[in-house]
């Protein structure tokens, strides 16, 4: 079973991710995070196999968490972020500061299967 | 390219963001039923999910809808069988990724057309007339007339 750390300030998003990992047939159990200093935290704990982060959010963001936890962690643990934003810009702004990949919302159970399942291992 | 609210592709765009949005992940029945070029809401409406947004353009997304139609909304994003037992935190929280998603969505529109688009975080409120939440500086708007399970529902764009 894989363990994965949802990062997202929206409880009620971070419940919709999970529901549609768990219906895209990946076995998981998850962690919690509702910004980047509280997934930092989580993080420290080690043993997250990978972590889905959103990139807007209060207090520390998606990419200023990503970077901080590359330094901390190196490039080991995937991290896909989950945006509203499907830009050019703002995926090459997630790639620089470290992301494998991301997801575009509105998301399927087959995307979040296709794109999490090569890093799962 | 400039965007001009009245053209079709505004209205093409939204409908568009809606479809893409509730076949990924609202499986609830829901359909258009009209479009006009003005700030108004849906019948009945009592709570407003607002995305602002700066740029080329000030302005903000709008949804509105009934208590019981973010219920039903929330529930299908949760794979709930029932809408009794979503709370008004959740409903709100969910309204709030909602018009997040759309905003997100249409932005690639105009990014695309050489606007920029910088998206505020949502924010939701209860009420019934969206005139009283829209600035005063708000000069033009589109809005969107559906039914989401049952409800209405109204998605509205303005700018300033």
């Amino acid at each position: 079973m894989s363990r994965i750390l949802i990062v997202d300030d929206s409880g009620t998003m971070r419940k919709i991710i999970m529901r549609v990992i768990r219906q895209s047939g990946i076995d998981a159990e998850f962690e919690e995070a509702q910004d980047g200093f509280e997934a930092l935290d989580i993080a420290d704990s080690g043993n997250i196999d990978l972590i889905l982060s959103d990139i807007n959010m209060p207090n520390m963001n998606g990419l200023d968490f990503v970077r901080q936890f590359r330094a901390k962690h190196g490039p080991d643990t995937p991290v896909i972020m989950i945006t509203t934003e499907g830009s050019d810009e703002v995926m090459e702004r997630a790639s620089a500061v470290g992301a494998d990949g991301y997801i575009t919302k509105p998301f399927t159970p087959e995307l979040i299967q296709r794109t999490l399942q090569p890093h799962l291992v | 390219m400039a965007i001009h609210l009245a053209s079709p592709d505004v209205r093409a765009k939204l409908e568009e963001a809606i479809n893409e949005i509730f076949h990924a992940m609202i499986p609830v029945p829901f359909e258009h039923l009209d479009c006009v070029n003005a700030i108004t809401q849906a019948d009945s409406v009592e709570m407003f999910a607002i995305l602002g947004f700066t740029g080329t353009k000030n302005g903000a997304f709008v949804i509105g809808t009934t208590r019981r139609g973010a219920n039903e909304i929330t529930a299908a994003l949760l794979m709930l069988d029932s809408p009794d037992a979503i709370d008004a935190d959740e409903a709100a929280d969910a309204m709030g990724e909602l018009v997040n998603m759309i905003g997100g969505n249409f932005k690639s529109y105009v990014t695309d057309a050489g606007e920029r688009m910088e998206l505020a975080a949502p924010a939701v409120v209860g009420g019934s007339d969206l005139r009283t939440i829209a600035t005063q500086e708000a000069q033009d708007g589109i809005t969107l007339f559906l039914k989401s399970a049952g409800e209405p529902l109204s998605l509205t764009y303005y700018v300033e």
